[in-house]
């Protein structure tokens, strides 16, 4: 288990799912540290600011749909590489598939008990943060 | 000098006697094989030189003398017959042929004057012209009917000339008289042409009452003989085209397809009965004339541009045309112009109709339908985004509150249960919203449009007043102008105005009086209707996206409510008026919608 908290980045408009996020993750103890960003105007200067290495995205953010976030995250020579993991209510065919294609690491639902988000949580840091090489 | 010398020369070649010609002046112009030989003379030997004897002489137009004539080179006077060489009753000049050797055909000697003289017997008019369409020769009948119109008929005449100025003249009828068109323009007219007039024979009323055949052959030369016949009043069976022409009209007159043949100016020459039917035209025949619109009020397009489209072997020009028939029906026509060619100039158009109504209607109405399903598969679509998320998000929150409800509870931790199921509660309204905006959507996305005329003022006033609680609370101030009349579903329309003038009004800035302008311009078929605010505007890069289902701008539904619902409304009811809304730009003032609708709806 690496010493510094690994940083994520979670790109979510509603207030409450992202403090559903939090509580998972402060449930299983994680060596994460949090960021909120609430819309996307704001994703690339708060991922810089922040030094972020992983990056949560909800798909509906508003007006800017979180696939057009994902690729311009994916456009940028500074991002390109960076691991992205969709974080939706939608688990629509269309929505996965547009999400693979691009470019999200993996595609998962958002839970629909507090168990289940601590068990996301668990599962994200056993592999992202103690198995996964990150650059 | 022989002024026709090639004539003569042609009538000395075609005696078989020795003979020679002179000029009136007494001078030795030339002389045939024959005389050549019996001399011993070489060609051209003789011309020019003066023959005393012949220059003594006065000889009458059709005299016939012996003369004695002595020739240079050859020894002695030798005795001849001299006759003058006639050309339209003038003395051109003379020919001398030997006294001794009789003639084998004594007629040919005065062919030329005994055809005159039959030309001028002739009971019926002729003329001649040649291949220059210039006057050869014409007779007293013909000459003496047109002088009395003041048409002069001299050889060397121009024909194009001579017709234009008879018929200017009156002698056809007084309707022509007065005729301004130019002798070039004149001259291009169908029946001028050479192929067209070959064999062709047409009846003519004559300003004195008589009728007159006009019959016209062209020889190989190019030469046009005419002859002009006093008939009786034509009987059907004059003017019955011959019997192969009459196969064909009669196949043309039982086509179901529209065959019309017209003249470079739009004039029809010919219409087949089907299509004089559906013109309304029964009893039409070739010559009644019709309205200069006739052409583009029956095939909708330009006859400049079809004429311009027509090329020598090229491709027939093709249009489809709706035509209100007589009986007030319409029919789509398939049209296919063809060109009528003199060498490589148009002289007329030969176009038939094929009625495509039926195949028309289909492919309107499998467009329609295909354009309808395309708009519902995408409705389809943003239905599932909404189910997929704007759903499913409140779900998934009740899901959770309750779930961690029960964890606390279970373990005795009551402190944040009231948060959580206050929570549940907000989810569960939210959710109640967003299943009413649906059920919304889709009652007037998919409502039957039923139409009747609407006033655009009175939907105005309807919609404001059904706003009234919020335009009171925002104490706005609408200005609402004269608005036209459309064709119009009035619920379906009063939804559309309500929805706009429910944003101008929601949409507002902070601390500033929302002003609401509702107006109309007209731009022709189409009304353009017009609701402009002052308020926070739209980012318009957004200027697309807004009238897609559930698009929200602002997404801090605290402040501004609503799920961007109503804009995808306005878009499916402008479209299913046939018209199209869409977000102006270039306004900076606030935000400024514009429906366009067309005024007439011919559903």
């Amino acid at each position: 288990m690496s010493l510094e908290p690994v940083r994520v980045l979670v790109i979510e408009d509603d207030p409450i799912d992202f403090s559903l996020v939090k509580k998972g993750f402060e449930g299983v103890d994680a060596p994460v540290e949090l960021f909120h960003c609430p819309s996307a105007d704001r994703v690339k200067e708060m991922l810089e600011a922040r030094a972020c290495r992983i990056v949560l995205l909800d798909l509906s953010l508003g007006r800017d749909t979180g696939m057009d976030v994902l690729r311009s995250i994916r456009a940028d020579a500074r991002f390109s590489t960076l691991p992205v993991i969709v974080l939706s209510s939608s688990t629509n065919h269309r929505d996965i598939s547009e999400g693979y294609a691009a470019g999200a690491n993996a595609y998962v639902e958002k839970p629909l008990t507090m168990e289940l988000y601590r068990r996301f949580a668990r599962s994200f840091v056993a592999f992202w943060v103690d198995v996964a090489v990150l650059t | 000098m022989l002024s026709h010398s090639i004539i003569a020369n042609a009538l000395a070649a075609a005696f078989a006697e020795p003979v020679f010609l002179a000029t009136l002046d007494g001078r030795y112009a030339g002389e045939n094989e024959a005389f050549r030989a019996r001399f011993g003379l070489g060609e051209e030997e003789l011309r020019g030189r003066i023959l005393p004897e012949l220059f003594a002489e006065s000889l009458a137009p059709d005299g016939m003398i012996p003369l004695e004539i002595s020739l240079p080179r050859i020894a002695g006077a030798v005795k001849m017959v001299v006759k003058p060489l006639l050309s339209r009753k003038v003395a051109i000049g003379y020919y001398a042929r030997l006294e001794e050797d009789a003639l084998r055909e004594p007629m040919l000697e005065d062919a030329a004057a005994v055809a005159e003289r039959a030309i001028e017997a002739l009971p019926f008019g002729l003329t001649l012209w040649d291949a220059g369409d210039k006057l050869v020769v014409a007779n007293r009948q013909v000459i003496d009917r047109y002088a009395t119109y003041g048409v002069a008929l001299r050889p060397g005449a121009d024909r194009v000339e001579f017709v234009l100025s008879a018929v200017r003249s009156g002698l056809f009828g007084q309707k022509y008289v007065g005729l301004t068109i130019p002798a070039q323009e004149f001259s291009k007219r169908r029946w001028f042409s050479r192929p067209f007039i070959s064999g062709a024979s047409t009846i003519e009323r004559m300003a004195d009452g008589d009728w007159m055949k006009i019959t016209s052959h062209v020889c190989e030369s190019g030469f046009i003989v005419s002859f002009y016949e006093v008939v009786d009043e034509p009987k059907q069976s004059h003017i019955t085209p011959g019997p192969t022409a009459e196969y064909f009209l009669t196949l043309l007159r039982y086509l179901p397809d529209f065959v019309v043949h017209m003249d470079l100016d739009g004039k029809p020459e010919f219409i087949n009965a089907p299509f004089a039917e559906a013109l309304g035209l029964e009893g039409w025949d070739s010559g009644r004339s019709l309205s200069a619109e006739f052409f583009a009020d029956t095939f909708g397009t330009s006859l400049r541009d079809v004429v311009h489209n027509l090329k020598v072997d090229g491709p027939p020009v093709k249009f489809d045309q709706r035509l209100r028939k007589a009986d007030n029906t319409f029919v789509w026509l398939r049209w296919s112009a063809h060109g009528l060619f003199h060498g490589d100039m148009p002289v007329g158009i030969i176009a038939t109709g094929r009625n495509i109504t039926v195949e028309y209607s289909q492919q309107q109405e499998l467009k329609h339908q295909s354009e309808e399903l395309a708009k519902k598969n995408k409705s389809l679509e943003q239905f599932a985004a909404v189910v997929s998320h704007d759903l499913k998000a409140p779900l998934r929150h009740i899901s959770v509150f309750s779930d961690m409800i029960v964890e606390e509870s279970a373990s005795g931790n009551l402190a944040d249960v009231q948060v959580y199921a206050q929570q549940v509660r907000n989810s569960a309204q939210r959710m109640d919203r967003v299943i009413r905006r649906l059920l919304e959507y889709s009652q007037i996305a998919y409502k039957i449009a039923a139409f009747s005329r609407v006033n655009l003022a009175d939907i105005a006033i309807q919609a404001i007043q059904n706003l009234e609680s919020q335009i009171d609370e925002a104490k706005a101030e609408l200005l609402l102008s004269k608005l036209p009349s459309i064709n119009g579903d009035p619920d379906l329309m009063r939804h559309l105005m309500q929805n706009l003038i429910a944003n101008a009004v929601k949409y507002r800035r902070k601390g500033v009086t929302p002003r609401v302008r509702i107006y109309a311009t007209d731009k022709g078929a189409m009304v353009n209707l017009v609701v402009e605010d002052n308020g926070i505007g739209v980012d318009p890069k957004f200027a697309d996206r807004i009238f897609t289902a559930f698009q929200r701008l602002h997404s801090d539904d605290k402040i501004y409510e609503g799920f961007g619902i109503g804009l995808a409304l306005c878009r499916q009811i402008a479209e299913s008026h046939r018209g199209v809304i869409e977000l102006d730009s270039t306004y900076r003032g606030g935000a400024r919608f514009i429906v366009r609708l067309p005024q007439d709806l011919n559903h």
